[in-house]
């Protein structure tokens, strides 16, 4: 009887076994079976990085004296040189961007690219490095601190944006909440510095590069994180490139040169 | 083994627990919220003081009734007085001699419901319509000689199941860019010879249905080009290769890119009112008569594609475009802005030419074109 018992248990281990190996098999897959790309020892045999970038996106990307420039070029440049490799852009339209990154033109994307799970089968994104969201900015000391306090106010937007949308979602929670639509993010912002607005409902690229003192951007009401892309087989390289912007928002080198271009 | 391990005992002590589990899933079904339901409410009218706005689904793909429903809808309830939307023939009669209408059955009831009059745009050839594939392969937007007739059926049928509802039947969708064409060099003649085989069968199944030709892509190609034909050339060819008998309303695209609607037109540039060349042509081949619907048209506001506008341009120039049509085109019976909705996320520019996002919720520029159609405070452009 023990016998049999001891056989019976060994039995019930092996049909365990027998039926978790192809979930196992499926789990090895899942994890490592895309990861064939070789492109991480690719990119060091040849001592650069290929990066797709747009060019003409100021202040993300420009020409400046013959020279790429840009918060995209500088983040590439450091990035290939934690990577110990040259930097190689290659300069497209944005329209084109993924389609070179698919079919292997360059090794990442650096060019304001708000991550998007719909590429999500075929690309993967790194830490986040700039948020391009929606912010809410006020007047120096306004004591308004959130959407809650928007009760009553005046909030500018431009006209048809994302803010716009935002705006009148909380239209339609608040009791009362004035929606100022102006042409353009700038004018929104004018109004706001000029008194005739209590708030502002802007992109926080528009709300960093304006210009004028006496206002401030106290929260993001909706992120949009822009991200470096890299096919999804390259994880080697994705992980090298995560591991060294994380290292660049640790030690604070990521916010200086968002600084120098905002 | 499995004899073994599954003892007589062993079973008899899990099935309580089977029976519990079982009655549970029963109970979790039984208490699930039932799915939305497409119930057809009393007919509605579209109130409107532009009957001229119409817009372009996209419910080709949209599989739920109450989607579709819905969408309609919020057509009606914008001031649309029409769409236009996409049949495909390789849906509807994918087998030979067998029709499945009940997509298409949905879009046309619900849309009649909402009191929306509809522009049919019929294309998409199902393979036995299609040479066998082991002697040329084909995309399912190559139609030849061969299948002209089955084609022509096809479109008879439709138009006389839903003449009540049909304000056109848009026959092909710009078959002047080659990809539209099947990926060959585009064809003028081979095009009106399709509307030869449609026109007379659509007109003997349900004469009141207008037949619409054209719909071509607006491009500047140049001559020779492997990607299309100019749009003014190609209809010129098709009026030389005797188009004019064979269709009653021509289908227009026209976009403005980055120019307002009151741009002037150039025959070197894309812009709104190139569908005055349009026309021109129309009146010089003697078709001035004839009226014409301007079934794809719009702006863009993606914040970095190069054609695009800023959003609150794109609802400035697409109220403005409204107007000039009811004040400047008297031959254009509609304009039909592309496109209302996408079933789902196109993950790129193509999202910012719509009104409503795919999760059906309102943008400005629905909100904008509501107040301008239904006569609302702000309305001006």
């Amino acid at each position: 009887m023990q016998s049999f018992r001891r056989r019976s248990r060994r039995a019930q281990i092996a049909i365990v076994l027998l039926a978790a190996l192809p979930i196992a098999v499926l789990l090895v897959w899942l994890v490592f079976g895309r990861q064939g790309d070789d492109i991480f020892d690719e990119v060091h045999r040849r001592g650069a990085l290929y990066v797709g970038i747009e060019g003409d996106n100021p202040p993300f990307s420009l020409l400046e004296n013959d020279r790429l420039a840009g918060l995209d070029a500088d983040l590439a440049r450091a990035l290939a040189e934690a990577l110990g490799v040259e930097v190689h852009f290659v300069v497209m339209g944005y329209d084109g961007l993924y389609d070179a990154l698919a079919v292997g033109r360059v090794d990442v994307l650096i060019s304001a690219l708000r991550v998007d799970p719909d590429w999500w089968e075929d690309f993967r994104y790194s830490v986040p490095y700039f948020d391009a969201g929606q912010v809410l900015v006020v007047p120096d000391g306004s004591g308004i601190a959130g959407p809650a306090d928007l009760e009553g106010r005046a909030v500018a937007v431009e006209f048809g944006s994302e803010g716009d949308v935002w705006a009148r979602e909380q239209q339609r929670r608040l009791k009362e909440l004035h929606i100022q639509p102006y042409d353009a993010p700038v004018a929104a912002l004018d109004a706001l510095a000029d008194g005739k607005a209590d708030a502002a409902i802007i992109d926080s690229i528009s709300a960093r590069l304006y210009g004028r003192a006496g206002i401030e951007a106290v929260t993001t009401v909706s992120a949009e994180p822009y991200a470096v892309v890299t096919r999804v087989e390259s994880a080697h390289l994705r992980a090298a490139l995560d591991a060294a912007l994380q290292a660049m928002i640790e030690d604070g080198r990521l916010d200086a040169l968002i600084a120098r271009w905002f | 083994m499995l004899k073994t391990l599954l003892t007589r005992a062993k079973f008899r002590r899990a099935l309580p627990w089977l029976v519990r589990a079982l009655a549970l899933a029963h109970v979790l079904w039984w208490i699930a919220p039932a799915p939305p339901r497409a119930v057809m409410g009393p007919p509605q009218t579209v109130e409107t003081a532009h009957p001229v706005i119409c817009v372009h689904t996209r419910l080709t793909d949209e599989i739920e009734p109450w989607k579709i429903q819905r969408t309609l809808q919020l057509v009606r309830e914008m001031g649309a007085a029409a769409i236009v939307e996409y049949f495909p023939w390789a849906y509807i009669q994918e087998t030979e001699g067998a029709f499945d209408w009940w997509h298409a059955d949905q879009i046309m009831s619900h849309a009649a419901n909402q009191g929306l009059r509809v522009h049919a745009r019929l294309g998409m050839t199902p393979d036995w319509a299609r040479p066998d594939p082991d002697v040329l392969a084909t995309s399912t937007n190559y139609i030849d000689a061969q299948g002209y007739e089955a084609f022509a059926a096809f479109a008879a049928a439709f138009a006389a199941r839903y003449a009540d509802t049909l304000e056109g039947l848009v026959i092909w969708n710009e078959p002047n860019l080659s990809f539209e064409w099947g990926y060959r060099p585009v064809d003028p003649a081979g095009y009106v010879e399709l509307l030869k085989f449609i026109y007379p069968r659509v007109k003997a199944a349900a004469p009141g249905v207008p037949v619409l030709a054209g719909a071509l892509a607006p491009t500047l190609e140049p001559a020779g080009s492997p990607n299309g034909m100019n749009d003014l050339t190609y209809l010129e060819a098709m009026y030389k290769a005797g188009a004019a008998g064979y269709f009653d309303a021509l289908a227009v695209h026209t976009y403005g890119f980055k120019f307002p609607p009151d741009a002037e037109p150039g025959l070197d540039i894309l812009n709104f009112r190139r569908a005055e060349y349009i026309r021109d042509i129309m009146i010089r081949y003697g078709d001035g008569d004839k009226p014409v619907y301007i079934t794809e048209a719009g702006w863009n506001d993606h914040p970095r594609w190069t054609r695009a506008v800023r959003p609150g341009q794109r609802i400035a120039y697409t109220l403005q475009a409204f107007e000039w049509v009811e004040q400047e085109w008297d031959w254009a019976e509609r304009l039909c802005i592309w496109a209302f909705k996408y079933p789902e996320r196109q993950g790129n520019w193509r999202d910012y030419f719509t009104f409503v996002t795919p999760d059906l919720r309102v943008k400005p520029i629905y909100e904008a074109v509501q107040a301008y159609a239904r006569g609302w405070e702000d309305t001006e452009p």
